[in-house]
């Protein structure tokens, strides 16, 4: 029997390398040509990634990108923790739920409108290194006095720029301290935060009863329908909830983009920031630009309190006298959107909704397992701002390995494009 | 004076509602003190601490979540009527708010030092860090009892009730942290005032490059000053949380926006032990009196100088108005929020 079987292997064997000794070249030629094709389609895609990270603007977005990956790995780790079997389908609602329906689309894009702004409130003093805490502050004012403004029949054009003022006043306060008497802006913020808080409340009270809710006696009513925003897309769309100030946030967005990149003011603005002795020594008067950036700081705010409650399919009802003193969390939401959008106008845009798309799962995590909990959005969120502080760090990494990665790049691709290599052959 | 007079008018002032107000400046004065004693401790080594709205949350947090649990644990023990044992519980609970806290600095320490990252966006996102742990944390404490509450608000909701009277009456709600809380500030007052350590950890904040050429760790100065910081911020929100036993306590509202007061009344204090104790004592104060005139006026809240908001405005609207008179004199640590590069002396 063995003697059969040796046999027989031997033939095969013997078949096998007939086989492979016909068809091995010709795979090995194709292989080489097959490569030699390639390099010329890989060599300028890696130079072209290699170009695109020289510029700052694409390290700045990879190291978001970083942060919100790392960010999505540690709310998968949680989910793994606590019920491995649907952690999967868990990670999946996270990241689809929020274009999974129209409505969610449309609470996404409502959501993100107030968002964008507190972003862009907080990042424009980060410019001046100003740590403006008291954008809940401004922001409450801005809110407050549109309020008052829609309950006398104003347009919502009057209840924005009513806001808008309340709220540069509110900036402009601490700012003015700041600049002539040295005062701390992130200890004059926490102070005018509650002061305005109680303020309203103080105010709110004194109104006639026309102002206040019928139901709860510790709120204004809801805001006229003179004083909402227009919809965007008319009243009997799914896209009910989306206004004309998701427009007006980006243009204001895109409106300081353009002050900070290529307006003399943007650049003294970010020369006090980035070294004050250098500005001083250049002839800019710095207080002046501490007061401004703060004032329109607040400016900011003011419109992002206005439009908070503004919203045409969910009015809120403004709390001025709520027991526990929690004050307008959106302010405090903004610092996370600043950071995320590495303190950027056109990154606050993305980040904004990128917070809300995240936050949008929250109500469909829970039916994924019964042991999750909608507050991982709020861990994912809190985690992506801790790495992001380490954005820097980021920054530099990718600059050395792409100037690592540079020269052995550029040098294939002179071997494969240049005149000269080609008449040397 | 006038004010006094003023509420003689409206209320018969009881022993008891003046027993509250004493209890309420007690509790909130070593509250306030030990949690901005947490920001002074790191920011005279040098470092930023903003979250110390995360250290107090995440350490009243622990303690009371660890008294809990040895109560849910012991049931319906004859033990728990003693009461050296119900303090000894207390003691432990806080002890156990200490070691969450000394953890919890270690992330905003670590990430600063080592990495160099900046320490204000470090503090800011450990306070939504520590919020969006606690709430977790407590879903998954809560869900044992109930399994079947799927998302109902009072997932946020922590409830707590133990006997640990110490005193008495008005004072029944005081429990011995309070005590240990007002042994500590004197400890940490004489620590950083009188001591070798004190000396080299203001130093550390002050002018790193000497301190690091006279032979001290910078680093690890940072690490400890962070860590006795948070701990004690951690200690400050748990004797307040513990003490007033609100009975449930929304865990979505955080600490009431204390942990921010805290950071004012450090930088109102002018980085100065006494001078922080005195400003807590001064915020306490107003806090304890807005609180009782929220009980003693309940009727005829319209009024603007009855409300509860009026009162509750006072000492921010006071502190504001100090802060522009004693501006001049204010200096920060010169070190605070710049990481200690050695290569840079």
């Amino acid at each position: 029997m063995d003697k059969i079987k040796n046999f027989f292997s031997k033939i095969w064997k013997a078949i096998c390398s007939f086989f492979v000794n016909i068809f091995n070249p010709f795979f090995v030629k194709l292989g080489k040509n097959i490569w030699k094709g390639l390099r010329y389609v890989c060599v300028p895609i890696a130079k072209g990634v290699s170009w695109l990270f020289s510029f700052g603007a694409t390290k700045a977005i990879a190291s978001s990108v970083i942060c919100v990956l790392i960010g999505l790995l540690a709310g998968f780790i949680v989910m793994l923790i606590r019920d491995p079997e649907n952690c999967f389908r868990g990670l999946s609602v996270l990241i689809t739920s929020g274009f999974s329906k129209k409505s969610s689309i449309s609470h996404v894009l409502m959501n993100m409108t107030p968002m964008m702004l507190a972003g862009l409130s907080i990042s424009f003093a980060f410019k001046l290194g100003l740590f403006n805490i008291g954008i809940t502050g401004q922001l409450t004012m801005g809110a407050f006095l549109a309020f008052i403004v829609s309950f006398n029949g104003g347009n919502w054009l009057a209840c924005m720029v009513v806001a808008l003022l309340g709220g540069a006043a509110v900036g402009a306060i601490s700012g003015i301290l700041k600049a002539k008497f040295n005062v701390n802006e992130v200890l004059s913020g926490i102070m005018l935060n509650w002061i305005v808080y109680y303020l309203t409340s103080l105010i709110g009270q004194q109104l006639p009863e026309n102002c206040i809710d019928y139901y709860n006696k510790a709120q204004l009513a809801k805001m006229g329908m003179q004083g909402r925003m227009p919809s965007l897309f008319g009243e009997s769309s799914t896209f009910y909830g989306v206004t004309w100030g998701l427009i007006i946030a980006i243009v204001i967005c895109l409106i300081f983009f353009f002050i900070l990149k290529f307006t003399k003011f943007g650049f003294e603005m970010k020369l006090c920031g980035s070294n004050k002795y250098a500005a001083k020594y250049a002839g800019i008067n710095q207080d002046q630009k501490i007061v401004l950036s703060l004032l329109l700081s607040g400016a900011i705010a003011g419109i992002c309190g206005y439009l908070v409650f503004s919203n045409p399919s969910s009015p809120k009802a403004f709390t001025y006298n709520s027991l526990d003193g929690v004050m307008i969390a959106d302010g405090f939401n903004g610092i996370s959107v600043a950071l995320i959008g590495q303190t950027d106008p056109i990154g606050c845009i993305f980040s904004a909704f990128f917070i809300n798309y995240i936050t949008e799962a929250q109500t469909r995590i829970v039916n994924v397992s019964i042991l999750y909990s909608k507050y991982y959005m709020e861990l994912i969120r809190a985690v992506i701002v801790y790495v992001a502080s380490l954005s820097a760090l980021f920054i530099t990494l990718i600059r050395r390995s792409n100037i690592k990665r540079k020269e052995a790049i550029d040098a294939s691709f002179k071997q494969l494009f240049s005149r000269k290599a080609k008449e040397a052959k | 004076m006038e004010l006094l007079s003023m509420l003689n008018v409206y209320v018969d002032i009881s022993t008891a509602t003046w027993g509250s107000i004493i209890f309420l400046f007690i509790v909130f004065g070593v509250g306030f003190t030990l949690g901005s004693f947490g920001g002074m401790f790191s920011e005279c080594s040098g470092i930023i601490n903003i979250s110390l709205d995360g250290s107090m949350l995440i350490g009243a947090f622990s303690g009371i979540l660890f008294i809990q649990q040895i109560y849910g644990w012991m049931g319906e023990n004859a033990l728990l009527n003693n009461w050296f044992f119900v303090n000894f519980i207390y003691i432990l609970g806080m002890l156990m708010s200490i070691l969450v806290g000394v953890a919890f600095s270690f992330l905003l320490s670590f990430i600063s030092i080592k990495f160099k990252a900046d320490q204000t966006i470090v503090g800011t996102a450990m306070n939504s860090l520590a919020a969006a742990i606690v709430l977790i944390l407590n879903t998954i404490h809560l869900a044992k009892d109930e399994p079947n509450m799927n998302t109902s608000m009072s997932f946020n909701v922590m409830n707590y009730n133990t006997k640990s009277a110490f005193f008495n009456g008005a004072f029944s709600n005081i429990n011995i942290t309070v005590l240990i809380g007002i042994i500590l500030i004197f400890i940490l007052i004489f620590l950083i005032n009188k001591t070798r350590f004190g000396l080299r950890l203001r130093a550390c904040g002050e002018n790193p490059a000497a301190a690091d050429s006279v032979g001290i760790n910078v680093n690890k100065m940072r690490y400890i000053s962070t860590a006795i910081g948070s701990a004690s911020a951690s200690i400050g929100g748990f004797i307040i949380f513990s003490c007033l036993r609100l009975g449930e306590w929304n865990l979505a509202s955080g600490v009431f926006g204390y942990g921010f007061l805290v950071l004012a009344i450090e930088i109102l204090g002018n980085w100065k032990a006494i001078n922080i104790t005195l400003a807590s004592l001064f915020f306490a104060a107003f806090f304890a009196l807005s609180n009782f005139m929220v009980t003693a006026f309940s009727g005829s809240w319209n009024n603007p100088i009855n409300s509860k908001a009026f009162y509750n405005m006072l000492p921010y609207l006071l502190a504001f108005l100090s802060l522009i008179v004693f501006s001049k004199k204010s200096h920060a640590p010169k070190a605070e929020g710049i990481p200690y590069d050695k290569s840079s002396r």
